[in-house]
């Protein structure tokens, strides 16, 4: 009934089609909000006109990756699909088209704010493109971690591959498409808040920039953890024994930590939002603002640890 | 395709006694490379001594500056309780575990931080160190009477919260270490496969780009300028992941430690109140200044 054939074409369309849907909605609100910047300061034209070029041009590049695996799949040619190769592309086809729209979608916000924030403040534009540019390069991590694990799922295919191997290499691919949408909201709530504080108040603006390096890194902490639980997925043997229990403790481990990052990141972005804008009010209370912050994140993150210690139970057993 | 991830060579010294027990084993690479850092971090020392004799000169101002930086982090932090035994315990745990991290750039060496042994006792060492504080600070009574706060009955959830910070603090430093060595593993072995490729392209590259520059102005020729950064780029991309994760995320995780021990540490000391007024007091002073001057 469900031929291999189909489920394989079916991932070559979902590939492209899943992403260009967040791509699509980025490119759309981060020319909406530049078109609204320049009718507000007509003089900083120029420099928000670029910023939007060059903002777009990141958006974009979730769907290129995604364009470039889906041409390998449909032109790569020299396998003979079975169905659990089919099963597994499946996989891939999820991980890489929805960390594109994830990941569209989140660095469309910096485009957003860093247009209304050189509209304020035009004389100011060259640093706020600066750290704008930081947080999209930053956002696009987890395409990139996407990309690594459905080279890696591919070179794994071989016809000889087991039901069982086929579904394994299907979990990795859901740990990672899980995995990558709660980091992509908090770092979408947390470079919109970072570009438009640094609009707010300019002499803040060291501080912000250094505040921003080290919350991207912690509220990027659990997409890490999803891909190190993938690459175990992926490189432990499923046991002759008994490999149908073994197979289940892969997708549930991989479902585990992918459903830890969802919350976990998206509340440390709301945090370190909340405490940029607060940062832009008030320099002077830095200090204890990201010492508060920092044990906050910390709390938060402490339950995608114990969801990293579970699926790493689970994928050893 | 291979990658080897639990390979950790063991060797149980004690084998000839017929000790065969799995808690006994030595994990003898990640041994080597824990010596290799402190070896480092010793070596750092001798120079920053032998700088630091010198008047004026740029090296002092780096070891300065970082010092100087944990200084004052620690001094915000603990205000009032500042001592300076713990500026020296926080900034150990600071340098040892950013050079374990940074060890792991080196030819042939990989990060000793990427064992779950090495950041599991670093993160029980802080723990027990703030523990230590705490009964030194306010007495054995003061430190039971906090595990049966709000009630009695709250006792054993008090006892998992505490212990589970031990948990936190060390799986969160060896997943982002892990993680990074995983992908730098991954492209060198995808790298392996065409490596005498890459070498001949860099080299390639390399080359051309030093010639063309003798003899062309490439800056009149915008597009070909564009072209040879553009493979200049790619060819330095590689040497700049590792950078990234070996400095960068080995830097920020480390950082965060040292945070969460100062922090852990200075809620066990007692809350900070009349500090904050002295901070800001100062403030305005230097606002009054600045206002007399303009």
């Amino acid at each position: 009934m469900l031929a291999p054939e189909f489920l394989h074409y079916c991932a070559v369309g979902i590939t492209v089609a899943l992403g260009s849907i967040g791509t699509g909605i980025g490119q759309g609100i981060g020319a909406f909000s530049a078109i609204n910047a320049l009718s507000r300061q007509k003089s900083g034209r120029d420099n928000i006109f670029r910023a939007m070029v060059i903002g777009l041009a990141f958006v974009e590049s979730g769907i290129i990756l995604a364009l470039v695996i889906s041409l390998i799949m449909l032109f790569g040619g020299g396998i003979k699909i079975t169905m659990p190769i089919a099963i597994a592309e499946i996989g891939i086809a999820l991980a890489i088209g929805v960390a594109a729209t994830a990941i569209s979608i989140g660095s469309s916000f910096a485009v957003k704010s860093a247009c209304t924030s050189m509209s304020v403040q035009p004389f100011f534009s060259q640093k706020i493109l600066t750290l704008m540019l930081l947080s999209q390069s930053i956002i696009e991590a987890p395409v990139v971690f996407a990309f690594i694990i459905s080279l890696i799922i591919r070179t794994n295919f071989s016809p000889t591959l087991t039901i069982f191997e086929g579904v394994k290499l299907l979990a990795a691919g859901l740990c990672i498409t899980l995995g990558c949408l709660g980091p992509c909201i908090g770092q979408g709530i947390f470079a919109n808040s970072s570009c438009r504080a640094a609009g707010l108040n300019k002499n803040a603006y060291n501080k912000i920039f250094t505040f921003s390096i080290i919350n991207q890194a912690v509220i990027e902490t659990p997409l890490i953890f999803c891909l190190l639980i993938s690459v175990f997925i992926i490189f432990l043997p499923v046991p002759i024994l008994n490999p149908f229990t073994s197979t289940i403790n892969f997708l549930v481990a991989g479902i585990t930590i992918g459903m830890g990052a969802l919350g976990t990141s998206t509340s440390a972005g709301l945090v370190a939002s909340k405490s940029c804008y607060q940062i832009a009010l008030e320099p002077e209370n830095y200090s204890i603002l990201f010492r508060t912050t920092i044990l906050a994140q910390a709390f938060i993150e402490s339950n995608a640890i114990y969801a990293l210690l579970i699926a790493i139970f689970l994928a050893i057993r | 395709m291979k990658i080897e991830i639990f390979s950790e060579k063991v060797v149980k010294p004690f084998e000839f006694l017929g000790l065969k027990s799995e808690f006994l084993g030595v994990h003898i690479e990640t041994l080597a490379f824990t010596w290799l850092a402190m070896i480092l971090l010793f070596s750092a020392v001798l120079i920053m001594k032998y700088f630091l004799k010198k008047k004026l000169n740029p090296v002092a101002l780096i070891f300065e500056q970082a010092v100087n930086f944990l200084d004052n982090l620690c001094k915000e932090s603990f205000a009032s309780h500042f001592k300076y035994e713990y500026f020296s315990f926080v900034s150990t745990i600071f340098f040892f575990t950013l050079s374990c991290c940074i060890v792991g750039l080196l030819p042939f060496v990989e990060e000793a931080t990427k064992d779950l042994n090495t950041t599991f006792a670093l993160g029980s060492m802080s723990f027990l160190y703030v523990q230590y504080q705490k009964i030194r600070n306010h007495g054995f009574l003061e430190f039971f009477k906090e595990f049966t706060q709000p009630f009695f009955v709250l006792l054993p959830l008090n006892v998992v919260g505490e212990l589970a910070k031990v948990a936190s603090m060390s799986l969160r430093l060896f997943g982002n270490i892990l993680g990074g060595a995983i992908i730098f593993l991954i492209l060198r072995n995808f790298l392996s496969v065409y490596k005498f490729h890459f070498i001949i392209f860099c080299s390639v590259v390399l080359v051309t780009y030093f010639i063309v520059n003798k003899f062309i102005d490439l800056k009149k020729y915008k597009i070909l300028n564009f072209l040879y950064k553009m493979l200049l780029i790619l060819t330095f991309a590689v040497a700049g992941i590792q950078m990234f994760f070996g400095i960068f995320e080995g830097f920020i995780q480390s950082f965060v430690l040292t945070m969460l021990t100062i922090t852990y540490l200075s809620v066990a000391l007692g809350q900070e109140s009349d500090s904050d007024h002295k901070h800001v007091d100062h403030d305005t002073k230097l606002d009054a200044k600045e206002l007399v001057k303009g």
